[in-house]
């Protein structure tokens, strides 16, 4: 749901402590964040190749959208300096996608925000940027600025796009759809805290995933799931501090600045990663009105503030 | 805190609908490295695998019909192919054909300005059965001589008319291979295809190597393949120039072929990818056509006087140079492809084909199709031999010997109907031009049209499934 490498793992997920099967578990390092793929079944062969297929899935889909590799999807389009560039299916799927978000959070998600990211740097310091600044980067975003034919996508000189906002849910989704394609036995992907399980255990139970304490005292709240996904969306561990006003890393890219008043993190339950990656940070950039944008608009979502 | 879910506001709403469409749109899609061509899987000659994705199970089932114009042949081709694409690399594939023929085909010998009538020695199971068959050129009779195994076999063809043999025949084939990784670069493989007619078998073997490099930008492929063909005509096989009406004594003859290809698949940019082969085969062993005759005709008027069984090399070898191209240019794919041949018999021909495919909406797709090709003459090709004159070594009248140009126009619609399987329609349309009225030809053979070239559309719908 944000840039790689802006969030941490802010969810493990573990199996049910009480030892019932045996889960193999895969880790690896994707996307910037530590991935890891858990397989229900005692035979380590198993877990080893299905991990490692859902370990291509993601590394294909961060090396085509990855911004910071010169050969990927996203750097080629970057670099069309005016021009229209042509995109393949798959990519101009997420792009109608990102598009169709643009237009129902009425401009609050916006892919061509990323540059904005520069300008604000959340390292705990009080560093905020000079409004001067903020204005300028604003020049070179805005989705409303691109043109966007399904075809081809043209940028204006000057603007980028980032899908990281949307590529690690996505890689989490098309993971497990690779998985549970060729075997029926029951998974779970969690890249970087975003988190899909095929269905129920093997035995019909529920898999226990832990939500990490957000503040150090708060101790660790556990949730039972038997389908969907769940990701959040925090600033936990990432804000700027001014005059005892702490901007949160997230942005909005209308005015360029941080949403005030946004939870410290919300975790949100929906049938697919992508829908619930979308919904939590949907929910964050409405900032005080979190809880009533999620409570209006029924979803299963826990906020912390 | 938590909330209780409750109804979907109209933005969860349009997200889950839009999430949903996202995902089954590329979850079959993303299974392939190469995304904007998962959807060619039958493009010529260039990564008709794609990138082969291990541990999936792949099944191509499709019907073709086949019509020729003037009501010859008509074919109905049901294929099933089946892949396999192991988790270690390795692949196993294989294909069924079952083919039904039916139909008449020119049988060699020119029109005339009256009616002609046919008579063959045939063989017969008895000595005593009466056999009658209808051909598209009009009753065929067959007349059985008592005290033999032998009948003769009569039919006719109107004044004008390009004279047909009527024929019926089912054809079995299949072929399996299988291909593994002997180290990331360098793959292998081996086959084997047989296909059987109630009067012609044909058994192959292929085994090839191709290993790639520069990181993969670079394909270099080596195959052979060995094939032998037994040849059983019904009544036995004609010696060269043997009449019609005589008794054929010899049985089944066959034919072996040995062929080598050498190819370079190079991608240039990441929008196209080319590939240079080189394919030379060589053949040896019968390859008439034992049904087939040529008219021998009276020097002045051109009447057909008698029919000569055709007789054609021994021997054959064939040179080719294909050059292909893929060209992705945002969702189009086009293909666009150059063949040169040469061989023995001397016929020299180019083949220019280009596809483009356009996606229609996110899960369809059409692919119009061109093809261009001509030939020449094979050196011993006859419309027909002169009473009186010296025979040649060697003819035929069979007009894919001749010179012809054809070009193909055709469509492929495919739709994704499920996650991983798609619905596809294709439809060409073949014609052959070439010379119909040959100037110079005796008596009333230039005012007759000698040109058996066909026209024929063939449509093909077929299903293939992803598991």
């Amino acid at each position: 749901m944000d840039a790689p490498g802006l969030v941490g793992p802010c969810l493990g997920a573990t199996p049910f402590e009480r030892e019932r099967t045996q889960v193999q578990t895969h880790r690896f390092q994707a996307m910037g964040s530590p991935c890891e793929v858990q397989v229900d079944t005692p035979d380590p062969a198993l877990g080893r190749r299905l991990g490692a297929m859902a370990q291509a899935e993601a590394l294909r889909i961060e090396h085509k959208y990855s911004r910071y590799r010169p050969d990927s999807v996203v750097a080629a389009i970057n670099a069309g300096a005016g021009q229209p560039v042509p995109v393949d299916a798959e990519t101009a799927s997420l792009i109608a996608f990102a598009d169709q978000c643009y237009r129902i959070s009425e401009g609050r998600f916006d892919i061509s925000s990323g540059a904005l990211r520069r300008v604000w740097t959340f390292d705990g310091s009080d560093r905020v940027p000079d409004p001067a600044a903020v204005a300028h980067c604003l020049l070179a975003v805005g989705w409303d600025k691109a043109i966007w034919d399904g075809i081809a996508l043209t940028l204006k000189p000057g603007m980028e796009i980032d899908l990281g906002g949307i590529a690690k849910e996505y890689a989490v989704d098309m993971a497990l759809a690779k998985v549970t394609h060729h075997h029926d036995v029951p998974i779970l992907v969690n890249f970087g805290g975003d988190l899909r399980v095929s269905g129920p255990r093997a035995d019909g139970a529920r898999w226990r995933v832990l939500i990490d304490a957000i503040e150090p005292d708060q101790r660790p709240a556990w949730l039972d799931m038997a389908s969907g996904a769940i990701t959040t969306s925090g600033d936990a561990r990432r804000f700027v501090l001014r005059n005892g006003v702490r901007y949160g890393h997230i942005i909005d890219p209308r005015n360029g600045m941080p949403v005030p008043a946004a939870p410290r993190s919300i975790t949100v339950a929906a049938e697919t990663c992508i829908e619930a990656g979308m919904l939590s940070t949907l929910a964050m950039l409405h900032g005080e009105q979190a809880e009533h944008f999620l409570k209006t608009q029924g979803v299963a979502a826990w906020v912390a503030r | 805190m938590q909330l209780n879910p409750r109804k979907l506001g109209t933005i969860a709403a349009g997200l889950s609908a839009l999430s949903a469409n996202l995902l089954s749109a590329n979850a079959a899609q993303a299974e392939t490295v190469a995304d904007a061509t998962a959807n060619a899987p039958h493009a010529p000659g260039l990564m008709t695998e794609g990138a082969p994705e291990p541990g999936s199970f792949l099944v191509d089932t499709s019907v073709l019909f086949y019509q020729e114009a003037g009501g010859r042949v008509t074919a109905v081709e049901p294929v099933i192919n089946v892949v396999d694409n192991l988790l270690n690399g390795s692949v196993i594939n294989g294909a069924f054909t079952y083919d039904s023929l039916t139909g008449a085909t020119p049988n060699g010998a020119t029109p005339a300005t009256g009616p002609q009538t046919f008579t063959q020695i045939i063989k017969v199971a008895t000595s005593t059965t009466q056999v009658t068959s209808t051909g598209a050129s009009g009753g065929s009779t067959v007349t059985t001589i008592p005290g033999t195994a032998t009948a003769t076999s009569t039919y006719s063809t109107a004044a004008g008319r390009t004279p047909l043999a009527a024929f019926h025949d089912h054809r079995y084939a299949g072929n399996l291979g299988f291909s593994w990784l002997s180290d990331p670069d360098t793959r292998f493989k081996v086959g084997a295809a047989v296909s059987v007619e109630r009067d012609y078998a044909t058994y192959s073997v292929n085994a090839g190597v191709s290993h790639d490099l520069f990181q993969k930008n670079t394909t270099v492929a080596l195959s052979l393949n060995i094939e032998q063909d037994e040849s059983q005509p019904y009544n036995g096989t004609p010696n060269g120039f043997q009449n019609l009406n005589s008794l054929i004594t010899n049985g089944n003859d066959h034919k072996t072929v040995a062929n080598v290809v050498v190819g370079l698949t190079q991608s240039l940019t990441r929008f196209w990818l080319t590939q240079l082969n080189y394919n030379y085969s060589t053949s040896s062993g019968y390859q008439s056509d034992p049904y087939r005759v040529l008219s021998v005709v009276d020097s002045a008027t051109g009447a057909a006087l008698s029919y000569l069984y055709e007789n054609r090399p021994r021997d054959r070898a064939r040179h080719s140079v294909y050059w292909g191209n893929k060209l992705t240019l945002g969702p189009t794919v086009a293909d666009v492809s150059l063949r040169y041949y040469h061989d023995t018999w001397g016929i020299n021909s180019i083949t220019a084909e280009v596809s483009e495919q356009v996606p229609i909406t996110h899960n369809s797709y059409i692919k119009p199709l061109f093809r261009y090709y001509h030939q020449g003459a094979a050196n011993f090709f006859r419309n027909y031999l002169v009473s009186g004159a010296t025979l040649p070594q060697y003819a035929s009248s069979d007009s894919r010997l001749g010179r012809f140009n054809a070009t193909t126009i055709g469509a492929r619609y495919g739709i994704r109907l499920m996650e991983d399987s798609e619905l596809y329609v294709q439809a060409e349309d073949y014609r052959q031009t070439g010379t119909h009225y040959v100037a110079g030809a005796p008596g009333a053979l230039a005012n007759l049209d000698l040109f058996s070239g066909v026209h024929a559309i063939s449509v093909m719908t077929g299903f293939k499934v992803k598991m």
